[in-house]
């Protein structure tokens, strides 16, 4: 049996999480934000200018409604436009020798911290959108709560498999 | 339908079946089958049922129908204790179950969190308990046998909550179970005081809730009765109404306390905490027996909470939280409460399942930021009626608002964060003060959070999320959450020590 010891923890000495490590996610997820982003704007706009063209009579009556529908989109797709130019290059990953961390959001930064001797079981998910980018979906999976508890949206599919194939190895040997 | 009813021969296997075969239920159990399948099939065909109500047509097979229903219940009942099997292997127990669809479900003694023991009081004319299994699986996974003997579903726990297989360790069990350490036993008097300490006001309106709920029914006796109290009585009540708001307002005062007091008698009657090698045990009801039991390592945070008047009698509540799937009470959580702890008690309990706070312990204390916040919300909600509502409108919205910044004041100065190398304790709260206990080693994740406007401050919110649910820590500078961070992945990722 190992010696028995009990040194006083410097807080300072710990290992910390730095934020200038992250690593930022695949150039072609950019892509695909930035192409669903036009999507949903163009229709967005497209829907309401066929109101407007084919209901130009309730528009005159209804001035200032539409006014205030068209100024809430311009608002909506600007602080959007905002969130992903200013947000991309935060998203990162940070996989730590016991941990993987996931950073994201402009407005609202988020950053979650699970360590790998607590995943129960992880999960690559891919729609056929993501697909033709080549980029998935990983989830990692803790006790207790429902649903995934991690989710990194726009990992390369190669960089994630082998990050599960780690922690697979890793959960079996735990 | 004896043919169906033996199990095939390939769906057992033999090798694990030496010591204990797999088994049915009680007999009894068929009656729980009808009555839970006869309330499915009311809320399954309510719309049928209103129409009913309605339609004279229906009324008219009305007895057919109820026939139909009762018969199919009973049918399906009979079918479904029939296909239920269970059966206790080496490391498992495994559970058959499903008449059309068959599920074989095998879950392993080291991932059950807890073992509930529940008998209603019916089930104690026939000598039978329903035994709840909860694993922290999934939402809804928790398994439930509807009906064994006593001893069996005693002998049962014993076995599941070990966590191994003692082939000779019935009669064992059952004295173990008696020798633990006596932590807690209500008496009458204290079981008096839980009562007369609750949320009287939360009761009084259920009570009058579910008269109002009940009195629908019976609108065509209340008209008839009405109508029999003579004239003047209205005159009079006209003038006397101030006289009554007095009145009603003991009333509903004491129909609160009635309320309260006969609900901690039926939920706490002889209720009893035992301390044992494996874990804790808690006893107790007056109609509706349960008795659960935790292993010690499997508790995952400790909850306290105290109202105004239970701290002037020197009560706390406890409350007990394992991993679970839902963080809901209402939606099947079984989550372990401990009323009318006195300080002692608390302490002792403490002391059971935390070692004390070792090293040097840090308070964290939240910015000014989340009061400010806290004030600009509560006035958002107040401050239009002050501009735009009437007179009285006005002065209640005044007296409102006057409150909801004296709470707002006093809640930001109830919460803090103590953290120890290996703990952390929150607490919160004014009126009603909560304190949330647990191991840092628990933790399943931590995020951080910022907002841009948080961002400008240095300011952070933290959670740690441990198998039970979250522990938030809201508005504190951003270096501490890091620190705080950097604790819990150090406490969580170097230890070997079992945390589920």
């Amino acid at each position: 049996m190992a010696l028995f010891s009990n040194n006083s923890l410097r807080i300072d000495a710990l290992p910390s999480l730095v934020e200038e490590e992250f690593e930022g996610l695949p150039l072609r997820y950019r892509t695909l934000r930035a192409a669903v982003y036009a999507i949903v704007m163009l229709l967005v706009f497209a829907g309401l200018g066929v109101l407007i063209w084919f209901e130009w009579k309730e528009v005159q009556t209804l001035r200032w409604g539409v006014r205030l529908v068209t100024g809430a989109s311009i608002a909506f797709g600007l602080l959007w436009a905002i969130e992903e130019i200013k947000g991309f290059p935060l998203r990162g990953v940070l996989v730590r020798e016991h941990d993987l961390s996931y950073r994201s959001g402009f407005f609202k930064r988020e950053t979650v911290t699970v360590p790998f001797n607590r995943i129960q079981h992880s999960e690559i998910a891919q729609g056929p959108v993501a697909r033709a980018f080549q980029v998935c979906t990983l989830k990692l999976y803790t006790a207790g709560n429902s649903g995934a508890n991690l989710r990194v949206p726009g990992m390369d599919v190669e960089r994630a498999k082998r990050l599960r194939q780690q922690l697979d190895e890793r959960v079996s040997h735990a | 339908m004896n043919e169906s009813a033996t199990p095939s021969p390939e769906e057992i296997p033999q090798p694990l079946a030496v010591h204990f075969p797999a088994r049915r239920q009680h007999p009894t159990g068929v009656f729980q089958y009808i009555v839970k399948y006869t309330w499915m099939f009311i809320r399954g065909f309510w719309p049928i049922l209103a129409g009913a109500a309605v339609s004279d047509n229906i009324r008219a097979y009305g007895e057919w129908i109820s026939l139909a229903v009762l018969v199919i219940s009973c049918l399906s009942a009979v079918f479904q204790y029939w296909k239920f099997t269970f059966q206790i292997t080496e490391d498992a127990l495994v559970i058959r179950r499903g008449v059309l669809e068959r599920e074989r479900i095998t879950i392993a003694f080291e991932r059950i969190q807890v073992v509930n023991l529940e008998q209603s009081i019916w089930q104690r004319a026939f000598g039978v308990m329903s035994v709840k299994v909860d694993t922290a699986g999934t939402a809804g996974a928790e398994v439930e046998i509807a009906a064994l003997k006593v001893e069996d579903a005693k002998a049962l726990k014993v076995v599941l909550s070990s966590g191994r297989l003692q082939v000779e360790s019935d009669h064992e069990g059952l004295d173990s179970m008696a020798h633990g350490e006596q932590l807690i036993s209500l008496s009458w008097s204290r079981l008096f005081k839980i009562g007369l300490t609750q949320n009287h006001l939360r009761n009084a309106l259920i009570a009058f809730g579910s008269i109002i709920a009940l009195a629908e029914p019976l609108e065509g006796l209340m008209t008839g009765w009405l109508s029999n109290v003579p004239s003047y009585t209205w005159v009079v009540l006209k003038f006397l109404w101030v006289l009554m708001i007095p009145l009603i307002a003991i009333g509903v005062v004491v129909v609160g306390m009635l309320v309260s007091l006969i609900g901690a008698v039926l939920r706490y009657y002889n209720l009893q905490v035992r301390a044992q090698s494996e874990g804790l045990e808690l006893s107790g009801g007056l109609f509706k027996k349960f008795e659960f039991k935790i292993p010690l390592h499997k508790v995952q945070m400790l909850e306290g909470s105290s109202s105004v008047l239970q701290r002037v009698v020197g009560f706390e509540t406890f409350r007990i939280h394992q991993a679970r799937a839902q963080t809901d009470d209402a939606q099947g959580a079984v989550s372990l409460a401990i009323p009318g702890l006195e300080s002692d008690h608390a302490n002792r309990l403490n002391a059971m399942l935390f070692p004390p706070f070792a090293g040097e312990s840090e308070v964290i204390r939240p910015h000014k930021l989340m009061l400010i916040r806290m004030l600009v919300f509560r006035a958002a909600v107040v401050v239009p009626v002050l501009i735009w509502g009437e007179t009285w409108m006005q002065l209640a919205a005044f007296v409102w608002g006057v409150w909801l910044a004296v709470a707002g004041v006093n809640q930001y100065r109830g919460v803090e964060l103590m953290t120890s190398e290996e703990q952390l304790c929150m607490r919160t709260g004014w009126l009603r003060q909560k304190h949330l206990r647990t191991e840092l080693r628990k933790a399943q994740r931590v995020v951080l959070t910022e907002s841009w406007l948080m961002r400008r401050r240095g300011l952070a919110h933290a959670r740690v999320y441990t198998a039970a649910g979250p522990v938030v820590v809201r508005f504190i500078p951003k270096k501490t959450a890091m620190q705080l961070r950097d604790l819990v992945l150090y406490q969580a990722e170097s230890t070997n020590r079992p945390w589920m």
